[in-house]
């Protein structure tokens, strides 16, 4: 995930292709047989749930209860985790991209580790921490009388630990893309670095912003280990999508399938609508 | 305002010790090879770098003094900066590129874009409404860098800073945008800190010029002077005059190797003095075989490369093996024509001539 390569890529997009007459050195042929391959597993599954689904039945599956409630939390919680991830990631990705302080390689290998770490692992870690036994937790409990796993705070505290960094890393390349030197100009023509921050830095990365944002919110729309460990599985209440087509898929595999699709369906969107370009160096 | 920066900066393979000053209303040339410290001199007058020790003062406010712990950031400098690159906003029109100084100063916003169409207007004659609402991306390299000059004098700098305005112009849009700068700049009293590779720049545009090599000033004076009678090899490579160091002898001077170089010497020297020999690349007669018979100065050289420079020719010298070797780089004008009759290519063996009176003989910088 090199930030490099993202940008040769992105340099690649914006050429246009002259197709009737690039004459370009082509790729060696064999290389067709493992990307069909590669294209099949990832294209074949979907289109296997969609052979599966149980299309008239496909209403009533997915405006029952269960279902409505778990959508609704599912969007509500992942658009909630997003603009935390936007609010706290934000400025540790500026910090990343702008610091000088030593210390800052170990800073940014410690905010990738949701992105490495099984996500039930990072759960259980916040279980201990925020749990009624826990570090912070206990304190919370004794100061204010607060308990947050099992409850929607937990879900939405799970989502933004397992996304952050999926903000972080698109926004941060985004930051060293534009480099520093239109602050320097901005500085130049008087603007205070609070200035500078908001009417050029910001703008600068919209577009990197709104890439991270949109991976995020994906993000936190599949999360399920984090939030199995930590919030649990009440509905309404802790039950998102993927948790509701974990329980069906024992009992009802038409309803997981359905809820499967309707997932499908908001990935889709998110790639559509978003087109996450900060993906093409993240993954 | 003016400027009055005597300072040092130290660095694990380098130093600048300088000691620059414009008066109000002057510019300022810094000519100097690669790595001579003219970036880092810029960087220093705007803010962008700490010295080590010294002073800048740009009117009568001090912005730096290291040793009273004077440390005034960038943005409050008032040292406004146009780079080789334009460096525009992306995300801004070109009346919100020039509007942002002002705006910064908290100019009310409508002020602000009617001092920016203003400067537009200026810089941009006739093309300036049609351009105003235009991204950067829009616009052409060289409107562009005119919408830069525009957005840099917008804030009313005390002193501005161009690093190389014109080095990232293509051929036609540099002598307009020079022209420009002299009206914007020169005309406009605009005290400034030109740092350029080549002598027209510096000719047009500012009043005296400092080089630096190395990271200390080694030649300094009016354009004028410095241009036409250098002391080091740089000042007369870009004044794009030919010169050889050597020490004082009668009226011309003795090269290390013991070949005489006959020209006119003045009195700001005297004999034994360390001086050069300096000439037009125009004044150099070329030959193919050795010429007799005239008062001249005649070496023997090897032909490097054949270059066109404008409507002339250059040709240009390296030493013959056991041939002087101060020859290396001097350089000769002549017509196409004249090549022609020649007939000779590169790695040719050719005789330079020059007369004593086109030779002019100044101290050498020590």
């Amino acid at each position: 995930m090199t930030l490099q390569a993202s940008r040769a890529r992105r340099g690649v997009d914006r050429r246009e292709v002259d197709r009737r007459h690039d004459a370009a050195v082509g790729f060696p042929r064999w290389l067709w047989v493992p990307a069909t391959f590669a294209f099949a597993l990832i294209a074949l599954p979907v289109l296997g749930l969609l052979l599966k689904a149980d299309w008239p039945r496909m209403p009533e599956l997915l405006l029952g209860d269960a279902a409505l409630d778990a959508l609704r939390l599912s969007l509500t919680t992942a658009a909630i985790s997003t603009l935390l991830c936007i609010l706290l990631g934000g400025p540790l990705a500026v910090i990343l991209a702008r610091g000088r302080m030593r210390g800052l390689r170990t800073l940014r290998s410690v905010v990738l580790l949701p992105l490495v770490l099984p996500p039930v692992v990072g759960g259980l870690a916040l279980l201990f921490l925020v749990g009624r036994t826990g570090l912070v937790g206990r304190g919370l409990e004794l100061a204010f009388g607060i308990t947050v796993p099992f409850t929607t705070a937990a879900v939405v505290l799970a989502q933004t630990f397992v996304a952050l960094p999926f903000l972080v890393v698109s926004l941060e390349g985004a930051l060293r893309t534009a480099g520093g030197r239109y602050e320097a100009v901005a500085a130049t023509l008087g603007a205070s670095p609070g200035l500078a921050f908001r009417r050029v830095t910001v703008p600068l990365v919209l577009p990197g912003l709104a890439s991270g944002s949109v991976l995020a919110f994906a993000r936190c729309m599949g999360e399920f280990g984090a939030t199995i460990a930590f919030a649990g599985s009440l509905q309404g209440t802790t039950r998102t999508l993927p948790l509701l087509v974990y329980l069906e898929r024992e009992t009802d595999v038409a309803g997981a399938v359905a809820l499967s699709l309707l997932l499908v369906v908001v990935a889709m969107i998110v790639i559509v609508v978003g087109r996450p370009r900060g993906s093409e160096g993240l993954l | 305002m003016s400027l009055d920066a005597r300072f040092r900066l130290e660095r694990p393979s380098f130093s600048l010790d300088v000691d620059v000053s414009a008066a109000p209303g002057e510019v300022l040339a810094v000519l100097g090879p690669n790595g001579a410290g003219k970036s880092t001199l810029l960087g220093v007058l705007s803010g962008l770098l700490r010295p080590d020790s010294g002073t800048v003062r740009v009117g009568d406010r001090v912005v730096t003094d290291v040793e009273h712990g004077v440390f005034v950031p960038a943005h409050r400098r008032g040292v406004g900066l146009l780079a080789q690159q334009a460096m525009l906003f992306p995300h801004l029109t070109a009346v919100g590129n020039v509007a942002f100084g002002p705006r910064a100063q908290g100019v009310p916003r409508r002020a602000a874009e009617a001092r920016a169409r203003e400067l537009l207007a200026d810089v941009l004659p006739g093309a300036a409404d049609s351009l105003a609402e235009r991204k950067p991306s829009q616009m052409s390299g060289g409107q562009q860098q005119r919408v830069a000059l525009a957005r840099a004098i917008a804030p009313g700098p005390g002193l501005l800073l161009l690093d190389e305005p014109l080095a990232a112009l293509d051929v036609d849009a540099a002598p307009a945008m020079r022209s420009l700068l002299r009206r914007m700049i020169r005309d406009g009293k605009q005290t400034a800190v030109l740092v350029t590779h080549s002598a027209l720049d510096a000719l047009v545009l500012a009043d005296r010029v400092v080089v630096l090599a190395a990271g200390r000033v080694v030649e300094h004076g009016p354009t004028r002077a410095v241009l036409a009678r250098p002391r080091s090899a740089f000042t007369a490579r870009i004044a794009g005059l030919d010169l050889v160091p050597g020490v004082r002898e009668g009226d011309g001077l003795r090269t290390v190797d013991g070949t005489l170089v006959s020209g006119l010497a003045g009195g700001e020297s005297a004999a034994g003095d360390n001086v050069v020999a300096v000439f037009p690349p125009s004044a150099v007669s070329v030959f193919t075989d050795e010429p007799h018979g005239s008062p001249r100065n005649v070496v023997p050289v090897r032909l490097a490369a054949i270059e066109p420079h404008g409507d002339v020719v250059r040709l240009r010298a390296v030493p013959r093996s056991g041939g002087p070797d101060w020859v290396d780089g001097i350089a000769a004008d002549v017509t196409p024509a004249a090549v022609a009759d020649l007939a000779v290519e590169p790695g040719a063996d050719l005789w330079f001539s020059v007369k004593a009176t086109e030779v002019e003989i100044h101290l050498a910088t020590t």
